[in-house]
């Protein structure tokens, strides 16, 4: 009998996951123990047994039933999670050089900025002074002098009885300059009625982009009004699905004030709620609605189910719980779920909840799922609270889609028969339970 | 093809839910040959792939890349497979002796028509490996099927089910073995 530490480096040999020391061991060893050879041959009989099994296609095109589940279910992708900036992977040290440059970006545009500023303002000083020695009808200072001129000259370089004129050619004045719009004819005459005033310094400043002349901007322009294209109404929103929520942080204040806020805008909701095992997860489900006192009715298949423990979905549906026992009931899946995991990190059974408001086509699906038409599950409207039923029921079925459609059982037409009216701010709630 | 799987991935969480419809076809007769030998029956076979598509789908933005699109679509099924054998272990052995009696597999390969002795041989053959496969603890059939079906590295089966390598190393051996006995059994037998 070859020792169990060999024959499992020949099982290992035979799956190509062997080192080349180790292999070479093995061939060593098939040398020398037919033993050996003997076991090799019969495993490496077996896989190629395992391998002739032909492959087995799906007969059908699975797609299309995959889509209209995903359809049916309104089951929708979560939005994708945000990856940890990258730079939070680099050096501490990158980060202190990136701030760094920051600092001296921000620094040096700031020293731009004003050094700028103050040339404007010396430009501008420079103007009103020219204005103010021009000869009462001489505007050729201030109207027919090029800019370009002007942005040259430097105040302690003139004197105020000559034009403004380079007294250094600048370098930019080879190149040819651009030609400048004509200036309006109002501000001559102007400048012959009235004194020169500071505005019309507007004409002689520099454009900003003066070799790129542009379209020139009159008055017709700028009055004109020009076409304004539609803006979305900040107001209309498309009704949005309600949350998805982590159940763990259910009973966390703010989460189930966000909860609460859900729940109060819909008076029929789908709440998935997606676990590890159902079979555990049903358990802590079951104790919450006891804890709100919520007797679950079961059908039978489903009762099998929870009693193996299966790793089957779930469908519950009540009409009796109000939002704030329907939030209770979270907030203490919630706190159990917590203190498991805290015991024990694989005792945590929940995911997300994703709450949706119910739609037509849930009813639909719901409807088939009970096997009853989808006006059963119709019920009057709210009761008066001295009619109200002391107890509170839901319907637990196993969650098959693709067996969807049978007949409803027995326990289902008691459930949906024994209904009264409906409580007062009670919900219709469709709960499903979900293997991750 | 590993970056058109992420393309359509990319799509899909981008909304475009026909991309999750091609990411299907292209992946749903491999994860269905690899259930149903997990299985060893059709219905449920197909039941669990559906079930892993849908599963698929409301985790994707969970899928971060880190291993193929086709390997973890198989961490899903292949657990979801492994979870509902462990809790019916008693229906398991109701289909047992269902499938030793040669009641639900059919033949899988219609091209045989013409001949129809070799087809019913094959077909005969395969019933009888499925049969000692399905005997086999799912733990153990699971590492074979990935193995010798799939072809799959020690490593990757670790990544699909989420045990250490040595694990995977030592339940692999645990699993030849116990195939050879059975085989030896029935050769006896």
């Amino acid at each position: 009998m070859l020792p169990d530490r060999l024959a499992r480096l020949l099982t290992s040999y035979i799956d190509g996951e062997l080192t080349a020391r180790q292999r070479r061991a093995v061939q060593r060893l098939l040398q020398r123990s037919p033993e050996a050879r003997r076991l090799l041959a019969e495993l490496r009989g077996d896989s190629a047994l395992i391998r002739s099994l032909p492959a087995r296609p799906m007969r059908q095109d699975l797609s299309q039933s995959v889509l209209q589940a995903i359809a049916l279910r309104g089951l929708r992708v979560p939005p994708p999670r945000r990856a940890a900036p990258r730079w939070r992977l680099l050096s501490p040290w990158l980060a202190y050089a990136v701030a760094a440059s920051v600092l001296l970006m921000i620094g040096t545009a700031s020293f731009l900025y004003f050094d700028t500023a103050e040339r404007w303002d010396n430009r501008r000083v420079v103007v009103q002074k020219e204005n103010k020695l021009a000869r009462p009808g001489d505007n050729r200072s201030t109207s027919a002098t090029p800019a370009g001129n002007q942005q040259a000259s430097a105040p302690s370089e003139k004197r105020p009885d000559q034009p403004v004129t380079p007294t250094t050619p600048s370098p930019v004045a080879d190149t040819p300059k651009p030609q400048l719009p004509e200036p309006p004819a109002v501000v001559n005459n102007q400048s012959e009625t009235q004194p020169p005033k500071p505005p019309t310094v507007v004409n002689n400043q520099p454009k900003p982009e003066p070799s790129k002349p542009g379209p020139s901007t009159s008055q017709d322009e700028l009055t004109t009004p020009r076409s304004v294209e539609p803006r979305p109404d900040p107001l209309q929103v498309t009704p949005p699905r309600l949350n998805i929520l982590a159940v763990r942080e259910l009973d966390l204040p703010e989460v189930q004030k966000q909860l609460t806020d859900d729940l109060a805008r819909t008076d029929a909701l789908r709440l998935e709620l997606f676990c590890l095992d159902s079979g555990k997860a049903f358990e802590r489900i079951q104790a919450a609605l006891q804890g709100q006192g919520v007797r679950l009715v079961f059908d039978p298949d489903a009762q099998a189910k929870v009693r193996q423990k299966a790793k089957v979905d779930y469908v519950f549906y009540t009409e009796d719980l109000t939002a704030t026992e329907l939030a209770a009931v979270l907030r203490h899946l919630a706190s159990e779920d917590k203190k498991a995991a805290a015991r024990r990190p694989t005792d945590g059974q929940f995911g997300k909840a994703v709450l949706n408001p119910l739609s037509d086509t849930d009813r639909r699906e719901l409807a088939a799922l009970l096997g009853v038409p989808v006006g059963q599950l119709a019920r009057s409207s709210a009761m008066s609270p001295a009619s109200r039923k002391p107890e509170r029921a839901m319907l637990v079925v196993s969650y098959t889609p693709s067996r969807s459609g049978a007949p409803a059982r027995e326990v289902v037409k008691q459930f949906l028969d024994s209904r009264g009216d409906r409580r007062p701010e009670s919900l219709q709630v469709l709960l499903v339970l979900r293997n991750l | 093809m590993f970056s058109d799987d992420n393309r359509l991935i990319t799509e899909c969480l981008q909304g475009r839910t026909e991309a999750f419809g091609e990411l299907v076809r292209r992946y749903q007769d491999r994860l269905y040959n690899t259930v149903y030998r997990l299985t060893g029956n059709a219905e449920d076979a197909q039941d669990i792939v559906q079930e892993t598509f849908l599963n698929a789908y409301l985790s994707l933005d969970s899928f971060k890349g880190e291993s193929l699109f086709f390997t973890w679509l198989y961490r899903i099924a292949v657990n979801t497979a492994l979870s509902l054998k462990r809790r019916s272990r008693r229906l398991v052995a109701q289909r047992i002796k269902a499938r030793l009696n040669d009641e639900e597999l059919e033949p899988s390969d219609n091209s045989e028509d013409s001949q129809p002795g070799l087809a019913l041989e094959r077909a005969e053959e395969e019933r009888r490996i499925q049969s000692i496969l399905n005997r086999l603890s799912p733990e153990h059939r699971a590492v074979l099927i990935l193995k010798d079906i799939e072809g799959q590295k020690y490593e990757t089966m670790a990544d699909i089910l989420g045990v250490p390598v040595g694990t995977i190393r030592s339940r692999l051996h645990r699993a030849r073995m116990e195939l050879r006995e059975l085989l030896k059994q029935l050769d006896k037998g």
